[in-house]
C-alpha cells in the first residue's frame, strides 16, 4: 500500500510539471503587450516617470521580452524558490497577495459541495436500488432527473430569489456586506455559513443526481451477484448483508466517479459564483483571462489543475485502500 | 428483494409442528412435499419448480440429477427459503428436523424473519457452483469464515478464527494460518472451493447443499474435492444434497437420486436401483448418454433427441411427452404422471407406471364436477 502510494506521488510531479508548462504557453499565445498598455494607461493618468520604472523593474524581473522559455523560467522558478507567483498587471499587485483568500473559498465551497453531494446521494442512491420501483425510488429519480436538466444559473436564481423573498436574506455574496473587508471572526463564519447553503445547493445538486444514478445502476448491478445469495445463506440479517456486501462494492465505482468530481464543481463555480457574486476564484479566473493578465490567469490554471490532480491522487488512494485487487496489481 | 410485504407464505398456520402432526419418517432430515416455486415476470408465470417431492436422508447424500433448466438449483434456493422476488415458494411443504428435534415447515417461515435466519448456516449450509463469483472480492476468505462462525457461535475473535484456521487445514487448505488472510483472486479454484467448503460446514450443519461445486474445476481438482466431500460427510454424519448434471458423478457419491425434469421429480430411488433398473424413460435416456469409461472427452454415447422446454411453455400432460421414446399418444400429452411410489424410497412419475384407467375416469369426474 505504501509503495503504491508513493508510486502515484512521483507520478504526480511531471504532471504538474507538464501543467504548468501549457499554462503559461496558453496564456502567452495570444499578441499584445500588457505591460505596454499599462504604462500607456498610467502615463495618461499623469505619472509617467513612476510609470516607466515600474515596468522597468518588472520587465528586469520576470525576462519580459525575452524568450517564452526564460519568461516560463522566472516565474517557476519564484514560484518554488520564494513563493513569487508573479505580478497582475490589472490589479497592480502581487498575484500572491490575490489569489489565497479566494482560492481558500474554492476549497471550502467545493469541499462542502462534495460533502452534500455524498451525504445525499449515497443513502438515497442505497434506497433506490435496494427498493427498486417503489414510490421512493420513482420519486428520486424524477427528483434526479430535473436536477439533472435545470441550469446552475437558473438554480442560483431561483434560489437567490426564494432566499431573499422567504427568508428576507440578501443572498449574493459568500457573507453580508458589512463583514466585507473585516478580519475573520466567528461572527464572520457564522455569516458566511448561512450564506453558504445556496451555493452548495445550486452546486451540488446537478452532481447529487447524478451520483444517485451511478449509485443506483451499480448497486442494482450488485445486488443480483451470487456473493450476495452467500451472504444471505450464512444467515445475516438483510441490513448486515446488503451493507457488508454489495454497498462495499458499489463504494468502489462511486469512488472512482469521484475522481473528477472537483474539475466539474470549479467549473460549475464559475458561472455560479459570477451569478451569485462570490468572491472565490472563477469571476476573478475569468476577468483575469479577459483582461490577459497573464501572471493571474497563469497561478490560477496551474493551482486549481494541481488541486485536481491532488484529487485524483486521493481518490484513487481511496479506491486502492477499499480494493484490495487495485492494491496487490 | 427487501419488500417486507407479509406475504403469506405457503399455507397458513404455523410452521413449527410436532413430530406425529407432520407425519416425517425418522430416518430422514428433510421431506419437501409439492414443492412449488413461481416466477411471476412480465412475460408470465415461470413455473421453475412445479411439484417436487423428495426426501433427504440422515447422514447420506442424495443426488439430484437433470439437465440445465431443470429447476435444481432453485429447488435448492427454496430448501433455504432464499428466492429473490419475483419468485416465491407457492405451495407445498419442506419439513426440517432441527437438531433440538423439533419439525419446522421452511415453506412456511418469513424469508426475512430470525427463524430462517436461525436455520441458515447452521441446520442448512450451501456451497455453489461458482467460488470466485460466490464469494466476495473485496474480503478476505478469513473475514467470510469468521463471520459465518460469529453469527451463530458465541465467539471472540480469537477463538473464531482459530476456529476457522482449523476449519481451514480439514478442507486441506496448505498454508492455512496464511491462507486464512488470502483474498479469492490470490487463491487457484480448488482453493478458493475448499474455502468455500470450510465456510459452509463451520458451524456443523446438519445439511449441505452442493449446487454442481464441482463443475467450474478441472478434472483432476474436481476428484479431490469429491473425494473431500465424501470423507466430510461420513465424518461428520451430516447429510448431503448434491446437484449435478452429471450421472456419472451420481453414481461415486451418492447413496440416492432424485431425477429433475422441467421442475418435477420424475424419478426417485437408491443408487443401485435406478442404474440397475430405471423405470422412467428420462432416467434411461440419461444413464445410456453416460460416456462410458475409456472413451475420451464429453462425447456423449447416445444423446437425448430435443431439447429441454422453457418452463413458460410447459407440454400438457407428460412434461417429457415431447422427447419420449415411448410416447403413448392421446394418454401421454393428456394426462399429467403422478408420482406413483413403487417400492421402498421409491418412487417413479410414468404412466407406464401408473393405472392410466383409473387416472382417467378421475380426470373426467374433475371437468365434468366443474361444468
Ligand atoms: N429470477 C428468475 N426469473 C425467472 N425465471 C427464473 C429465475 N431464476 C430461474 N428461473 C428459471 O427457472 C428455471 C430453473 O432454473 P434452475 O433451477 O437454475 O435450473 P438448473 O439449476 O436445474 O439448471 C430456468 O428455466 C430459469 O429460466
Ligand atoms: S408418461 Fe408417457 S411421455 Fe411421459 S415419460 Fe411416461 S411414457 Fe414417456
Ligand atoms: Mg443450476
Amino acid at each position: 500500500m505504501l509503495t503504491y502510494i508513493v508510486r502515484r506521488v512521483l507520478y504526480m510531479i511531471p504532471t504538474v510539471f507538464l501543467i504548468s508548462v501549457v499554462a503559461f504557453i496558453v496564456i502567452n499565445l495570444p499578441p499584445g503587450d500588457y505591460l505596454t498598455s499599462m504604462v500607456a494607461m498610467q502615463m495618461e493618468e499623469g505619472d509617467a516617470a513612476a510609470a516607466q520604472a515600474q515596468a522597468e523593474r518588472l520587465r528586469v524581473r520576470y525576462g519580459l521580452g525575452e524568450p517564452v522559455i526564460v519568461q516560463y523560467w522566472r516565474w517557476i522558478s519564484g514560484i518554488v524558490l520564494r513563493g513569487d507567483f508573479g505580478h497582475s498587471f490589472e490589479w497592480r499587485r502581487p498575484v500572491s497577495s490575490l489569489i489565497w483568500t479566494r482560492l481558500a473559498l474554492t476549497f471550502v465551497l467545493s469541499l462542502t459541495t462534495t460533502m452534500f453531494i455524498w451525504i445525499v446521494a449515497i443513502p438515497i442512491g442505497i434506497y433506490s436500488a435496494v427498493k427498486q420501483y417503489s414510490i421512493g425510488d420513482y420519486v428520486a429519480t424524477t427528483v434526479g432527473f430535473i436536477g439533472l436538466a435545470i441550469p446552475n444559473f437558473l438554480l442560483a436564481l431561483i434560489f437567490m430569489y426564494i432566499g431573499f423573498s422567504v427568508f428576507g436574506q440578501n443572498v449574493g455574496g459568500l457573507y453580508s456586506p458589512q463583514y466585507i473587508g473585516e478580519p475573520w471572526t466567528i461572527d464572520k463564519i457564522l455569516n458566511m455559513l448561512t450564506h453558504l447553503w445556496i451555493p452548495v445547493v445550486v452546486l451540488g445538486t446537478a452532481g447529487t443526481a447524478g451520483l444517485i444514478r451511478t449509485m443506483r445502476a451499480n448497486l442494482l448491478d450488485e445486488l443480483r451477484k451470487p456473493y450476495v445469495v452467500t451472504a444471505r445463506s450464512k444467515g445475516l440479517t438483510e441490513r448486515r448483508v446488503i451493507m457488508k456486501y454489495p454497498v462495499r462494492i458499489a463504494m468502489n465505482f462511486f469512488v472512482s466517479a469521484q475522481s473528477n468530481i472537483l474539475v466539474s464543481l470549479i467549473s460549475g463555480a464559475t458561472i455560479v459564483s459570477v451569478v451569485l457574486n462570490l468572491p472565490t476564484t472563477g469571476p476573478l479566473l475569468l476577468g483575469a483571462l479577459m483582461a490577459q493578465d497573464m501572471y493571474l490567469a497563469a497561478t490560477f490554471i496551474l493551482l486549481l489543475s494541481t488541486l485536481n490532480v491532488i484529487s485524483t491522487l486521493i481518490s484513487d488512494i481511496v479506491l486502492a485502500w477499499l480494493d484490495p485487487r487495485i492494491r496487490y496489481s | 428483494m427487501l419488500l417486507r410485504k407479509k406475504i403469506q407464505y405457503g399455507r397458513p398456520g404455523s410452521a413449527i409442528l410436532d413430530a406425529d402432526a407432520a407425519g416425517m419418517r425418522p430416518e430422514n432430515l428433510v421431506e419437501v412435499r409439492n414443492l412449488q416455486t413461481h416466477f411471476f415476470t412480465d412475460r408470465g408465470i415461470v413455473k421453475a419448480v412445479d411439484g417436487v417431492s423428495f426426501a433427504v436422508p440422515k447422514g447420506k447424500t442424495i443426488g439430484i440429477v437433470g439437465e440445465s433448466g431443470s429447476g435444481k438449483s432453485i429447488t435448492a434456493r427454496s430448501l433455504m427459503s432464499l428466492i429473490d422476488p419475483p419468485g416465491r415458494i407457492v405451495s407445498g411443504e419442506i419439513l426440517l428436523e432441527r437438531q433440538d428435534g423439533q419439525i419446522v415447515d421452511i415453506a412456511r417461515l418469513d424469508p426475512f424473519g430470525s427463524e430462517i435466519r436461525a436455520i441458515r448456516g447452521a441446520d442448512i449450509a450451501l456451497i455453489f457452483q461458482e467460488p470466485m463469483a460466490a464469494l466476495s472480492p473485496v474480503h478476505t476468505i478469513g473475514n467470510q469464515i469468521i463471520e459465518m462462525i460469529q453469527i451463530h457461535e458465541d465467539l471472540d475473535d480469537k477463538a473464531a478464527r482459530d476456529k476457522a484456521i482449523d476449519m481451514l487445514r480439514r478442507v486441506d487448505m496448505p498454508k492455512a494460518e496464511q491462507r486464512i488472510d488470502a483474498y479469492t483472486f490470490e487463491l487457484s479454484g480448488g482453493m478458493r472451493q475448499r474455502a468455500m467448503i470450510a465456510m459452509a460446514l463451520a458451524c456443523r450443519p446438519r445439511l449441505v447443499i452442493a449446487d454442481e461445486p464441482t463443475t467450474a474445476l478441472d478434472v483432476t481438482t474436481q476428484a479431490t474435492i469429491l473425494d473431500l466431500l465424501r470423507e466430510l460427510q461420513s465424518r461428520d454424519e451430516m447429510s448431503v444434497m448434491f446437484i449435478t448434471h452429471d450421472l456419472g458423478v451420481v453414481a461415486e457419491i451418492a447413496d440416492e437420486v432424485a431425477v429433475m425434469y422441467l421442475g418435477r421429480v420424475v424419478e426417485r430411488g437408491p443408487v443401485d436401483d435406478i442404474f440397475e433398473q430405471p423405470m422412467h424413460p428420462y432416467t434411461r435416456a440419461l444413464i445410456r448418454s453416460i460416456p462410458k469409461l475409456g472413451v475420451r472427452g464429453r462425447h456423449r454415447l447416445e444423446a437425448i433427441s430435443g431439447m429441454v422446454p422453457h418452463p413458460s411453455n410447459r407440454p400438457q400432460g407428460c412434461p417429457f411427452h415431447d422427447r419420449c421414446p415411448e410416447f403413448m399418444p392421446g394418454v401421454c400429452d393428456r394426462i399429467v404422471p403422478p408420482l406413483e411410489k413403487i417400492g421402498e424410497r421409491r418412487d417413479v412419475s410414468c404412466l407406464l407406471h401408473s393405472d392410466v384407467e383409473a387416472l382417467k375416469a378421475a380426470s373426467e369426474q374433475e371437468t365434468t364436477s366443474d361444468e
